[in-house]
C-alpha cells in the first residue's frame, strides 16, 4: 500500500475509545460512508460526524463548477476537429472494476484528430504511465518510448506518404503546378498562387468553398476606406495596396518565417499599420472581411488581445481597440457602423477561414513564437469564436 | 451520480455532444475537486483540469458504467494528484473558523447553499487532519461513490484493509468533531 503517500499506515488512527466504538462499529461506519438514510435511528453521538459525511456530499459550490467553460472548450476541441494527423497511442486505460479498453471507436469523437496543449503542468520527470503520448511534443522534444514508427508498416506507409508530400511540395513552390492545383497548394501550405495576368486575374483561394476572385486593376480603385487617413499608407489605389497586401498576409498568417508566407506584404503592412506589426490585423480589418464562415455572427477579440478586447458586429461595425496608436478620431479610419470592410469588388471581400486556422497544431505556437508577426498571427486565430481555449493558450504563451 | 441516463449521456458525450459530457461533467467534478483538495490542496484545481484533459483523450475509448466511469476518473485524478503529493510539503490544515466560503452560485436559495457551503468546506478541512490514507479513503468511499472492493483496487488495497481504514478515519473524524465542539 505504499503508493506514495506520506502518512497514512493502516495502523495510525485514533486509540480505542471505548464509547465510540460502542456506538461506531464497522457496520455502521460503512451505512454512514454509503449515506446514512434519514430516517434511520443514529446515535446523538453520531450526528454530528453524519453531518459532516453529509456535508461532503452537499451540492456543488459556484466554485467547483467555476471552470465548465473552459473543459467544454476543451472537449469542442477533442471533438470537432479531424484535421491534424497528429499520430497518439491508444490510451492504455487502468483495468478498474467494470471497465475494459477497446479498439477506438469511429466517429465524432476522436482523440487522434487533434493535439491541444494547455497551460497544464508537465508530467513530473520519471512519471510513465500506459497512458497515450504524442509522438511530437511542442517542444520538438521526441516522446520517451518508442512511438508509431516502430511499428514497420506504418511507417512505411507514412515514409511514402511524406516522400509524395515532399515532391509535390517541391513542384508547388517552384510554381510547377497546374493552376488549380497550385491554388490548392497556396491554401494548403502556402505555397505560391497561381500567377496574376491582366487578362485573367488571379483567383485568391483562401477558404476551401468559399473562393473570392481579385482583380488587381478593379482593386486597385476599390481599396479603401479612406486615402486621407494619417494611418492609411500612400499609394493604395495602385495593385500593390494594402487590400493586396492584407490578402496575401492573411492567406498565411500562422506560418510567418515559412518561405511561402507572405513576408513581403507583412513587411509593408507593418509600416503601414499604425504601431507596427501587432497592430497589422486590425489594420487589416478595413480591407478584409474577417468574419467567420457565418457570416452575420458577431465576432470578438477577447480581453487578453494586446490592446484589449474589440469586436464586430452587424449592427455597430468595428469597435477601436483601446491600445490602437492609429488616428482613431479620423472618420476615415474605421468602416461605417454597420457595414463590411471590402477590399475588392465583385463577388465581395475575400472570407480567410477562421475555422482553417484553428486546424493548425497549436504546437508550433507554444514551440516559442516570440515577435510580433507572431503575435499578430496568434491574434488571427483568436478570430475563431469555436477556439477559444486555443487562442488563451496561445495569447497565454506569447505574452510569456 | 447521474443514474439511469449515464449510458445515454455517454453515448452522446462519446458523439461529440457537449450538452451530455457537460451533464458528467458537472456530476463528477465537484466529487474530483473535493477529492483534490484532501490530497493535493495547492494543486487541486491543476490536477482537476490535468485530470479531465486525460479522460478527453480517453473518451472514445472508454466503455463501462457508471462505477467504472468514476473509477476511471479518480484513478487518473489520483495518479496525478501523486505526482504533487510527492513534492509537496506537509500543510497543516485549517483551524475550522479560518475557512473561506468558497463562491456561491446564483440561486434563490442562497442561504442554504451557503450554508450548505461552510458546511462542506468545514468537512473538507477535517477529513484533511486525518492521516493521508484514512483521508483518501473517506474521501473515495463518500464523495466519488465508489464502493469498498473498487477504492480497494484503486488505492492498491484489500477490501477489508479498505474498511478496516474508512472505520478508522471515521473515529479519528469523530473524535476531532468531539474535540473541537463543532456543530455543523
Amino acid at each position: 500500500m505504499g503508493d506514495g503517500f506520506s502518512r497514512g499506515l493502516p495502523g495510525a488512527g485514533s486509540q480505542g475509545d471505548p464509547s465510540l466504538d460502542s456506538v461506531l462499529t464497522e457496520e455502521v461506519a460503512e451505512r454512514m460512508l454509503d449515506g446514512w438514510p434519514r430516517h434511520a435511528a443514529l446515535a446523538p453521538d453520531l450526528r454530528p460526524l453524519r453531518e459532516t459525511v453529509d456535508a461532503l456530499r452537499a451540492a456543488p459550490s459556484g466554485a467547483e463548477l467555476r471552470a465548465e467553460s473552459v473543459v467544454l472548450a476543451a472537449f469542442r476541441d477533442f471533438a470537432g476537429s479531424a484535421l491534424d494527423d497528429t499520430i497518439v497511442d491508444g490510451p492504455a486505460l487502468d483495468r478498474v472494476a467494470g471497465h475494459q479498453a477497446l479498439p477506438r471507436e469511429a466517429g465524432r469523437f476522436d482523440p487522434l484528430a487533434h493535439t491541444l496543449r494547455l497551460e497544464l503542468p508537465r508530467d513530473p520527470a520519471g512519471h510513465r504511465s500506459r497512458r497515450a503520448r504524442h509522438r511530437a511534443r511542442p517542444d520538438g522534444h521526441a516522446a520517451g518510448r518508442p512511438g508509431p514508427m516502430t511499428r514497420r508498416p506504418r511507417a512505411v506507409g507514412t515514409v511514402a506518404a511524406l516522400t509524395l508530400l515532399v515532391i509535390i511540395g517541391v513542384f508547388a513552390y517552384a510554381g510547377s503546378l497546374p493552376g488549380p492545383i497550385q491554388n490548392a497548394a497556396h491554401v494548403a501550405f502556402g505555397a505560391p498562387p497561381v500567377k496574376a495576368t491582366l487578362a485573367s486575374p488571379p483567383s485568391v483561394e483562401v477558404t476551401g468553398s468559399a473562393r473570392a476572385t481579385a482583380s488587381p486593376m478593379a482593386g486597385a480603385q476599390e481599396v479603401r476606406p479612406s486615402a486621407t487617413s494619417a494611418s492609411r499608407p500612400t499609394g493604395n489605389g495602385g495593385p500593390d495596396g494594402p487590400g493586396q497586401w492584407c490578402q496575401a498576409y492573411l492567406s498565411n498568417p500562422w506560418k510567418p518565417g515559412s518561405t511561402s508566407w507572405a513576408k513581403a506584404a507583412f513587411a509593408k503592412l507593418s509600416k503601414a499599420a499604425p504601431g507596427g506589426a501587432r497592430w497589422v490585423l486590425w489594420y487589416c480589418s478595413r480591407y478584409v472581411d474577417l468574419r467567420h464562415d457565418s457570416s452575420e455572427m458577431p465576432f470578438f477579440f477577447p480581453a487578453s488581445f494586446p490592446g484589449g478586447s474589440w469586436a464586430w458586429s452587424p449592427e455597430h461595425g468595428w469597435d477601436t481597440p483601446a491600445g490602437y496608436p492609429g488616428n482613431v478620431s479620423d472618420p476615415g479610419s474605421a468602416p461605417e457602423p454597420g457595414t463590411v470592410p471590402s477590399a475588392v469588388s465583385g463577388p465581395g471581400p475575400a472570407r480567410v477561414s477562421a475555422r482553417r486556422l484553428s486546424a493548425r497544431p497549436v504546437a508550433g505556437v507554444v514551440a516559442g513564437w516570440r515577435r510580433d508577426e507572431d503575435i499578430a498571427a496568434a491574434a488571427w486565430l483568436q478570430v475563431d469564436r469555436d477556439r477559444p481555449l486555443v487562442a488563451a493558450a496561445v495569447v497565454n504563451a506569447l505574452r510569456g | 451520480m447521474v443514474g439511469e441516463e449515464f449510458a445515454i449521456r455517454l453515448a452522446q458525450a462519446k458523439a461529440g455532444d457537449e450538452a451530455a459530457f457537460s451533464v458528467l461533467w458537472r456530476d463528477a467534478n465537484p466529487a474530483l475537486v473535493r477529492y483534490l483538495r484532501v490530497m493535493t490542496p495547492e494543486h487541486a484545481e491543476d490536477v482537476a483540469a490535468e485530470t479531465w484533459i486525460n479522460v478527453l483523450r480517453g473518451l472514445a475509448q472508454f466503455t463501462g458504467d457508471e462505477t467504472a466511469w468514476r473509477a476511471w476518473l479518480f484513478t487518473t485524478a489520483r495518479r496525478r494528484a501523486l505526482d504533487q503529493v510527492r513534492h509537496r510539503t506537509r500543510h497543516p490544515s485549517e483551524p475550522l473558523d479560518d475557512i473561506h466560503a468558497a463562491e456561491l452560485p446564483r440561486t434563490a436559495d442562497a442561504e442554504q447553499l451557503a450554508l450548505d457551503n461552510i458546511a462542506t468546506e468545514r468537512a473538507i478541512a477535517l477529513v484533511s487532519r486525518l492521516p493521508d490514507h484514512q483521508a483518501e479513503v473517506v474521501m473515495l468511499r463518500v464523495v466519488a461513490g465508489l464502493e469498498t472492493d473498487v477504492v480497494a483496487q484503486l488505492v492498491g488495497s484489500t477490501p477489508g484493509a479498505v474498511r478496516v481504514t474508512a472505520h478508522r478515519g471515521l473515529k479519528k473524524l469523530a473524535t476531532l468533531l468531539s474535540g473541537a465542539g463543532v456543530t455543523l
